[in-house]
């Protein structure tokens, strides 16, 4: 598709070989994305709908402007506004299917259960597969009754007509139903021989008051019935009952009668899947199932010149359909069924495809190395859930998306949602070095929330274990300061203790602590530190005192005193430790 | 006294994200109203739409928002709503037309990103966004109103839900922060705060909704993600009291398991246990949840009561403050229902 630079993408419907193509209609697209485009992405979602990605080279400055969009997606609906082209019949509107899709999952989610229960009930027993048990057959037909009332027409006509196709064939309500039903009725026709031969032999006997045979529903129903058990011969008997032989009449109904003895002569020649037939009976044997195949194609093909002399409209989708499913060939049903009807279709249709056909059934759930492992059943229920979650309108909310846009609270509880230990480690080690840098009053409140939220069993080395110990020190600390607990005190200078002593507390922070803990260690009138913890700083004091002679040690912005505050507090404190003693 | 609730679903062809009954004068119920926060997938603009009672499914008037709309709220002077570009739109209860509604606008100023915590408080209302900041809106005379910055969080927090208490005070809610209650009289800053219950080994939780009882101030009940569903007594604030969730073996029952979107103070159902109904003991709370349940919970060893299971989500959901047996709920599935519970409910049909 050929896009210029203004933002315009131009659908171009032009046939190959036509001598002068139309001028391609143009459809403007605001997408909002300011010049340059990199990149334009196309593709088909569902339906009409059409959607246009446009990216933006990211820019060089890196985070220059928030404000700036760097893409966008756009859909686009190309079956309103009559953008020419495809002339598309809107059978339903987009609100109507939604309904619609939103009724069958009960039923679907109905079938499934009971699929399962069956399935376990029969592996226990170790009972034959599925389709034997009559039960199942029961459930499909339920199902297949729920999807249809969803799409309209309870009353469905019970057997296949040929009178008018036209109005199976219009609206989609009607071709799911005429789906189920070409299967129900070989079903039920195959189950029900007995009734079959009753049927006809009733209807022999009406032959004998009927004027006008091919007028009764009884002649046509007889027919069909006959012809899918295989009782070809009865069928041409019948078929030459039909009034378009009586010499009367030839003058009128000519082709009427040649279509009738086209008929004849193409069911005398029916393609049969069996090694031999007795002498006498009509129908061409096939041995093998291509040959079968090929036989019954052939046959379609003159059929349809057949139909064609009486013309109907649109028909060819579902003759093909209906070629898939004599033929027993699911994949050309499914084929059938992806192309002409949607993903929902499709997903339900499969239900009834393998309730009795272990062939179908196995095929679409083997698993497809080429699909990834998966089988066509779950591809195609992956499709269908595709198309459901791209018309919700609510995003997919993920850690990074609140992380960039400075919602750091939402970010981390997202990330926590989705176990992603690397982002949370990650954010855990930029916490730790920032505060590491300044252990300021202000800068560590702004964190604090964050700490709390990413728990303490996040970070290497055990680098938020201290800042959770460190943010208990302080808020013990403070609590002391106002002298709201007479416990406060004892309990700060524990925390000190504790902190002091845990090899995983960095060194950086040991003179913070001490200088923060300075008006602790002087509070009257016992010390809080008895001899032994009171030495254990005053070593730790020691330390610092020759890393800071150190080339490398960074000076933090305590004051320049700071280190002579401590060691003058600590030793009065150990000066009265020794006293108490 | 058996309850036979009767229930209706009006498709609606639009999504409903949030829906409120519309307190009004009127006694009949041909004349009662909704107000019902939409978003048009199609041509994704969003609106409030007054719908009456009688026939949920057509709008008598119609707001347009500038984004879709995060939180809803009616009082008796007005109907507020948040969206998810941070703006907040006051329209007069009595004209509902575009003209006369106040619009303060997301951005710098204001807020950025979705505002999902509102409430009414008598003259003001309370804002509490995604992006960790809280104000209080006031009329500032002749028409305008003025928003009053109180908290900014710079990101650390994201607001999820906020409740007025009393004039001066409030609570809020919101992802991994747990709850907070704000007295303006004591200051800017939370006076308190609680970290909630959440079970199942998680760290953290979202709270999404809060309902503070008129008669018992000091009581807020929170529903938040994983099914959560718990009490903050604010005399005992280290201890909530936990009403439903999961992973909590053998203190509370699961009423559901997915988010919970909100929760309100069933003043409908007359607690169980009205003997010994201290002032420690929790009223019933209706919750509607993502796993399409409503229902109401109680404290105690009581099963909760389920009123509805859909297979759809229940995003949202309101209970008549002047006819309690009703409730209206929004489905996730494009349609309004509504619940009639009592005696009433055969007379209506």
């Amino acid at each position: 598709m050929p896009t210029d630079g203004g933002g315009a993408i131009v659908p171009f419907s032009g046939e190959p070989g036509q001598a002068s193509p139309a001028p391609p209609p143009v459809r403007h697209i605001r997408h909002g994305v300011a010049p340059p485009i990199s990149r334009v992405f196309i593709s088909w979602s569902s339906g009409n709908l059409l959607q246009v990605a446009c990216l933006r080279q990211p820019s060089p400055e890196g985070g220059g402007g928030a404000e700036e969009v760097g893409g966008r997606v756009v859909e686009v609906n190309l079956g309103a506004g009559g953008c020419g082209g495809v002339e598309v019949e809107e059978e339903f509107d987009a609100a109507e299917m939604r309904q619609i899709e939103y009724g069958s999952v009960p039923a679907f989610a109905l079938l499934q259960s009971r699929k399962n229960a069956l399935t376990e009930a029969a592996a226990m027993s170790h009972a034959p597969s599925l389709s034997e048990h009559a039960e199942w057959w029961q459930f499909v037909l339920e199902y297949s009754k729920t999807i249809g009332n969803l799409l309209g027409n309870p009353d469905s006509p019970p057997a296949f007509t040929l009178e008018d196709p036209k109005t199976i064939l219009k609206v989609p309500r009607d071709k799911f139903l005429f789906l189920s039903l070409v299967i129900q009725d070989f079903d039920s026709l195959l189950s029900k021989e007995s009734t079959v031969y009753s049927n006809l032999s009733s209807f022999q006997k009406k032959l004998i008051k009927l004027q006008i045979v091919e007028d009764d529903p009884d002649y046509w129903n007889g027919l069909a019935a006959a012809l899918s058990v295989g009782w070809l011969d009865i069928v041409v008997n019948m078929l030459r009952f039909h009034g378009s032989y009586q010499l009367d009449q030839m003058d009128n109904r000519e082709i009427e009668n040649g279509l009738v003895e086209a008929v004849a002569v193409l069911v005398s020649t029916m393609p049969r899947m069996r090694p031999d037939l007795p002498s006498g009976k009509l129908g061409q044997c096939c041995k093998t199932r291509p040959d079968f195949i090929k036989g019954f194609e052939g046959m379609h093909h003159l059929a349809q010149k057949c139909i064609q002399l009486k013309p109907s409209s649109g028909t060819n989708g579902l003759t093909d359909l209906l070629v898939g499913i004599l033929s027993e060939n699911p994949e050309v049903v499914l084929a059938e069924c992806t192309n002409n009807f949607g993903p929902w279709f499709v997903t339900h249709a499969m239900e009834l495809l393998t309730a009795d056909n272990d062939y179908a059934d196995m095929m679409l759930h083997e698993e497809r190395p080429n699909f990834g492992g998966i089988s066509i059943e779950e591809l195609h229920r992956i499709v269908y859930a595709q198309v459901l979650c791209s018309h919700s309108l609510t995003w997919q909310i993920s850690g990074i998306y609140h992380w960039k846009h400075g919602r750091k609270g939402d970010g981390v509880y997202w990330f926590q949602q989705a176990h992603d230990k690397v982002r949370l480690d990650r954010i855990a080690q930029q916490l730790f070095e920032r505060i590491g840098k300044s252990v300021t009053d202000d800068s560590f409140k702004q964190w604090e929330g964050l700490l709390e939220l990413l728990g303490s069993d996040i970070g290497s080395a055990g680098g938020l274990e201290f800042l959770h110990r460190y943010r208990d020190f302080k808020r013990s600390l403070q609590q002391a300061q106002e002298g709201r607990t007479g416990e406060a005190a004892p309990q700060t200078a524990e925390f000190l203790i504790q902190l002091m002593r845990n090899p995983s507390t960095p060194q950086r922070f040991w003179l913070p602590l001490l200088h923060d803990s300075v008006e602790l260690l002087n509070c009257k009138p016992k010390p809080l530190l008895n001899v032994a913890e009171t030495t254990l700083l005053l070593n730790k004091l020691q330390e610092l005192s020759l890393a800071k002679l150190h080339p490398d040690f960074s000076s933090n912005h305590l004051p320049s005193h700071a280190l002579n505050t401590v060691r003058l507090a600590l030793a009065s404190n150990l000066a009265r430790a020794i006293l108490e003693e | 006294m058996a309850d036979n609730p009767s229930f209706r679903r009006h498709p609606h062809p639009f999504s409903i994200d949030l829906v409120r009954w519309l307190p009004s004068s009127a006694t009949s119920p041909s004349d009662r109203l909704l107000a019902a926060a939409v978003h048009d997938p199609s041509v994704a603009s969003s609106y409030i739409h007054l719908l009456p009672l009688a026939d949920p499914s057509s709008p008598l008037a119609s707001l347009p928002l500038p984004s879709r709309a995060t939180a809803l709220r009616c009082s008796p002077s007005a109907l507020a709503a948040t969206t998810s570009t941070g703006s907040l739109h006051l329209a007069p209860s009595s004209s509902f037309d575009a003209g006369a509604a106040v619009a303060v606008s997301g951005g710098a100023g204001f807020h950025v990103g979705p505002v999902r915590g509102l409430d009414c408080g008598g003259e003001e209302w309370v804002t509490a966004g995604e992006d960790g900041r809280v104000h209080v809106i006031g009329g500032g005379g002749d028409g305008r109103v003025v928003a009053r910055r109180v908290w900014d969080g710079k990101g650390m927090a994201g607001y999820e839900a906020a409740k007025w208490a009393s004039p001066a005070e409030f609570a809020t809610g919101g992802a991994g922060c747990g709850v907070q209650w704000w007295d303006q009289r004591k200051g800017d800053a939370p006076v308190t705060q609680c970290s909630g219950i959440w079970g199942h080994g998680l760290v953290t939780g979202m709270v999404h909704s809060i309902d503070i009882h008129p008669s018992r101030k000091h009581i807020c009940v929170v529903g938040g993600s994983s099914g959560t569903i718990f009490a903050w007594d604010l005399r005992w604030p280290q201890q909530p009291i936990p009403l439903s969730g999961i992973g909590l073996h053998g203190i509370v029952q699961p009423v559901c398991e997915s988010e919970v979107w909100e929760v309100l103070f069933d003043t409908y159902t007359q607690s169980s246990d009205i003997i010994s109904s201290t002032s420690a003991r929790i009223l019933p709370v209706m919750i509607c949840s993502e796993d399409g349940i409503l229902a109401v919970v109680e404290q105690g060893d009581e099963r909760p009561l389920e009123l509805l299971a859909e297979p759809c989500a229940i995003n949202s959901f309101d209970i008549d403050t002047q006819n309690p047996s009703d409730v209206v709920c929004a489905l996730e599935w494009e349609s309004i229902g509504v619940l009639t519970r009592g005696r009433d409910a055969m007379a209506e049909e």
